[in-house]
């Protein structure tokens, strides 16, 4: 086993026994505490006596008693995971087990308010339970697996070969390897990331500096990696710069030589899934003078980068590209002392979207000699977006994957090129769906915000941004985000993903999750039911 | 036509409805509420604000604090003097939860609004009706943070992705480069060879966008409807399809293109550069010698030739373009399927197909209408083979009709409609179109078009749902047991 991995079983070891992981202990002020919209109500009617029965009937802490008194408290509406309860613990069951019939259990108007197809509520309030408790929901509190947008990954189901009885022990999960390298090719240094994700890119300007901290944090804690997205690299991120990448889009907003170096992967971004073809939007009220100094432009104007980069138009301008970018980095990493002791090459990475010919546009983003070519399908996040764009151009993720990796491997280069997946990977789940359509790795970017409190409002574009205090970058709004909290939230998150992960990987039989990749036979589309 | 450059825009301009604004959420706040004033500060929607003080309160309200003798400011108003809090205004709430979540009392929760739903019809849902609306007041290309949020993939036009181009020709330049993108369209027959001597040339009208008005087909209320269509389509120097015979002599408007599905007509169709033939109640045996018979009567003119869409006829159309008709205008049904139950997308393929075998696909006009409602729907039919898209219901729903039934002939308004001010009701419509065409110029971009009449029938640059999806599944053994509990 490699080096890499011991972390990632340190990572997870110094975590479990999983359960004893102290939620949200930073910072519990009243701006930090997400209080989970529920899916049940449960309430007291007057016929209630403050028995307690309740209290020693319910298996996931529902019912409380105020502390230092007989008196019932409010009850924990959060956990409870309602109805099905009666059928699941037929014998913990609050409603039957009270003598005088005065709990009732109703769905929560509510919480019907969350989340849309792509999201749905329920995949939303099992993020923002990861994010708190470090592990997967109770299996019957919500459907994490899939959302309800009829297609795609929510149509795919695996073929496990164990019953959902069967429990794994922790050494059973510990034993399976789910880290990857990204760098395949003979030459270049080695970077294997222990879990099979990175952080997506997110601008200085479209989030705020606190959320950036807190990613890279996280992307520390769990050596793995985040993206500076196109504003540019704050000096402020520079303590987590072997965890940070540098991307280089089309806007060229601060990139110097220097923020080439810092970075051990330089990503080129020349397009973004949710508007392919479009530069990137930053709205002029968003654009406070301090994003404006490191985008180099003036402060409350609309900045829109240009589409595509001009200095690219074709295969031999991209290799260029590349070459430019190690060549700077490799000569900033060797001049400088600062990084006398760490390898001067860098890994390049090439962000692109995908439209019809997305197998050539991989083959030739190879050619042009990046390591990583991360395809973004259509339905990934943004900032600030046209509609239009969102939906009608360029193709889902889903179909995409399979189309570059069943190419690359017909050219002979598939173990060559670490092909990364992103633009509407939700949750481990669909992971470890991307990986089994044909990708090495994935790259989240949603769900990480959705551990800071993201409701999916779609209000990042909108005036100072966004009121959680995510996408904006007011000084008063970003104050909502402490980025300790943030990167908590954002590790307990990921200790989740990878808890899935694994058992996905061990209810499958496979003990390293680079044996999933392009198994088509280990799962089945729901649309194909029926016509065998 | 002309030598002199000439850059197309539509000025577009605030112009909001002043009927009640559709809303998702409403947002309760119980009564326990301790009129802290939290929510306040959390909400940049202005959804919760104070109520506001009366004079008198203020005046005749006590003193709970001694003067400040140090001072001659007045004294801030105290905790008991603060007005309470206004019940909260849900038609500004974005459905974010942060009051809700900050409110430290539990007292604020989100619901759904019960009118939310009852707009439309059972296929024309609120949140496309509104989509149109915000276009209509603002003229602004609708931008929003966060993904897509929508369903998959659909069918018609939601199973069609339009293509895009990662490292492109030097023809493009995002945003920065729109102005050089032309969506100027022209209609009439388009000859096969060059012509030396330009009176043959067959008549024909350039537009500067590939949107036209049908007010043919719509219902005529209110009254003024029709010339609020007229003013919008004469100001974006665009075209109008409206019924004739009509008062007030609208033909005076060069942008009023006069439908008629009578042979015997008014005096004034011989004045006419342009006007529309409507064979829709005509059997279709009977097309090409009416078309013949009302061509004769204006033979300069360019005569639009009005049809049903339907695949089952595409050999007539064939018949009707080798003869000589110049722009044919294919209707679908108010919910954009062909008479043969297709979806318009797909029929309009089919009928492109059949024209291009019949090598008379690029002499002629293909016109199409019906169900094209949102902005996507224009680059999408386009692609499929129109030249131009006609608008109809898209233009009841600019003005603020939002409860109608589509599923007949003829659409009905089912519900009360509150028409706008008349001095702005040209304007939304303008508004409309401006938006819908920078919308249209950011797939064009996308797609490193520079000329819209180069997208029409150009399937290449889409990608089908239908055939993805297919290549999809077949990478997947069919199912087995579905019920097997390991399975998931």
């Amino acid at each position: 086993m490699t080096l890499a991995m011991d972390k990632s079983s340190i990572t997870f070891l110094n975590r479990p026994p999983a359960s004893n992981l102290q939620p949200l202990s930073i910072n519990p002020s009243p701006h930090h505490a997400w209080k989970r919209i529920a899916k049940w109500k449960v309430s007291y009617t007057n016929a209630c006596i403050d028995c307690g029965l309740c209290v020693l009937a319910c298996p996931y802490g529902v019912h409380r008693r105020l502390e230092g008194t007989l008196k019932m408290a409010q009850p924990q509406n959060a956990e409870c995971i309602g109805v099905p309860c009666e059928k699941i613990h037929p014998d913990n069951f609050c409603v039957k087990q009270c003598p005088f019939d005065a709990i009732t259990v109703t769905p929560n108007p509510e919480f019907d308010m969350l989340g849309d197809a792509r999201y749905s509520a329920d995949l939303m309030a099992s993020l923002w339970h990861m994010a708190e408790t470090g592990l997967p929901p109770p299996e019957h509190l919500y459907e994490r697996r899939v959302g309800n947008s009829g297609g795609g990954f929510d149509q795919l189901r695996f073929r496990f070969k164990k019953t959902p009885h069967e429990q794994p022990s922790a050494n059973d999960l510990l034993e399976i390897n789910i880290g990857i390298d990204l760098n395949k090719r003979p030459t270049g240094p080695k970077i294997r990331i222990p879990v099979p994700w990175y952080g997506g890119g997110m601008s200085y300007g479209s989030v705020s500096l606190n959320v950036m901290k807190a990613r890279a944090m996280a992307a520390m804690a769990w050596d793995t990696f985040t993206s500076t997205g196109e504003g540019g690299y704050p000096q402020e991120l520079t303590p987590w710069k072997d965890h940070v990448i540098t991307q280089v889009a089309t806007g060229m907003f601060g990139v110097r030589e220097e923020t080439i170096g810092w970075a051990r992967i330089v990503e080129i971004k020349y397009a973004q899934g949710a508007k392919p073809g479009l530069g990137g939007h930053l709205l002029s009220d968003k654009n406070t003078p301090d994003v404006s100094r490191m985008r180099e432009a003036v402060a409350f104007t609309s900045l829109f980068s240009p589409f595509p980069f001009h200095s690219v138009y074709s295969v031999e301008d991209h290799k260029k590209h590349v070459d430019w970018l190690s060549a700077v980095g490799r000569s900033v990493r060797s001049l400088s002392d600062r990084f006398k002791h760490t390898a001067p090459d860098i890994l390049v990475s090439a962000k692109v979207s995908t439209p019809g010919d997305v197998d050539m546009v991989a083959v030739g983003c190879y050619y042009g000699g990046v390591n990583i070519v991360h395809l973004d399908g259509g339905y990934g996040g943004t900032g600030a977006a046209p509609n239009i764009a969102k939906k009608n151009i360029a193709m889902p993720i889903e179909y995409a994957i399979p189309k570059v990796h069943r190419f690359l491997k017909e050219e002979g280069i598939r173990d060559e090129i670490t092909l990364i997946a992103s633009g509407g990977i939700r949750n481990a789940w669909d992971m470890a769906k991307a990986i089994a359509l044909g990708a090495d790795g994935c790259v989240i970017g949603t769900s990480d915000i959705i551990a800071l409190n993201c409701t999916r409002c779609g209000n990042c574009d909108k005036g100072r941004g966004c009121q959680h205090g995510i996408a904006s970058t007011d000084e008063v709004f970003a104050q909502q985000i402490d980025p300790e909290w943030g990167a908590q939230r954002i590790q307990n998150l990921y200790n989740a993903f990878s808890l899935d992960l694994r058992l996905i990987c061990w209810r499958l039989g496979l003990k390293n999750i680079q044996e999933l990749r392009g198994r088509y036979d280990l799962m089945y589309h729901m649309g194909n039911q029926g016509s065998d | 036509m002309t030598a002199r450059f000439h850059r197309y825009r539509i000025a577009t301009r605030n112009a909001p409805l002043t009927a009640a604004p559709i809303f998702r959420t409403i947002v309760n706040r119980a009564d326990f509420c301790i009129n802290c004033g939290i929510c306040q500060s959390a909400c940049p929607y202005d959804v919760h604000e104070r109520q506001v003080a009366s004079l008198e309160l203020r005046v005749s309200s006590p003193k709970t604090s001694a003067p400040d003798s140090l001072s001659s400011n007045p004294q801030p108003l105290s905790w008991l003097d603060v007005p309470k809090m206004a019940d909260p205004k849900s038609h500004n709430c974005t459905n974010c939860f942060h009051c809700v979540n900050e409110c430290p009392v539990g007292a604020l929760s989100l619901s759904g609004n019960p009118d939310f739903h009852t707009q439309g019809d059972d296929f024309y849902k609120t949140e496309a009706i509104t989509a149109v609306i915000f276009e209509a007041d603002s003229g602004r290309v609708p931008v929003s943070g966060a993904g897509y949020r929508g369903p998959f993939a659909g069918e018609g036009f939601d199973g069609i992705w339009t293509d895009m181009s990662e490292i492109v020709r030097p023809t493009r330049d995002g945003i920065h480069g729109r102005e050089w993108i032309s969506t100027a369209v022209t209609l009439g027959r388009r000859p096969k060879w060059a012509l030396i001597n330009q009176s043959e040339a067959p008549a024909n009208i350039e537009i500067g966008i590939p949107m036209i008005f049908n007010a043919a087909d719509l219902p005529a209320v209110p009254p003024e409807l029709l010339d609020w269509i007229l003013k919008a389509s004469l100001e974006t120097q665009t075209l109008t399809l409206a019924r004739a015979p009509i008062g007030k002599e609208p033909w005076k408007n060069p942008s009023a293109v006069l439908s008629s599905a009578d042979a015997s007509l008014p005096e004034y169709f011989s004045s006419l550069k342009i006007s529309e033939l409507d064979l829709t109640g005509r059997a279709p045996d009977q097309w090409l010698d009416c078309w013949r018979q009302r061509k004769k009567h204006n033979p300069k003119a360019l005569l639009i030739v009005k049809a049903p869409l339907d695949t089952r006829l595409v050999k007539t159309y064939g018949q009707l373009a080798l003869a000589g008709v110049e722009t044919l205008h294919l209707r679908g049904s108010w919910r954009g399927l062909a008479l043969c139950g297709k979806h318009l997308t797909d029929a309009l393929r089919l009928i492109d197909d059949h024209l291009i075998d019949a090598g008379v696909r690029d002499e002629i006009t293909l016109i199409v209408s019906g169900g094209i409602t949102a902005a996507e729907h224009v680059p999408k039919t386009l692609l499929c083979g129109a030249d131009v898209v006609a608008l109809d219901l898209a233009v009841l729903m600019a003005l603020g009709a939002t409860r109608f039934d589509s599923s007949g002939k003829t659409l009905k308004l089912t519900g009360p409609w509150l028409p706008p001010d008349p001095k702005i009701a040209a304007q939304r419509l303008k508004n409309l179109l401006g938006s819908w065409r920078d919308q249209l110029l950011e797939i064009l971009g996308a797609m490193g078009m520079r000329d819209v009449q180069r997208t029409a029938g150009e399937t290449g640059r889409m990608l089908l749902n239908e055939e993805l999806d297919k290549e999809f599944r077949g990478l997947f053994s069919p199912a087995q047991a579905a019920d097997d509990p390991r399975y998931g």
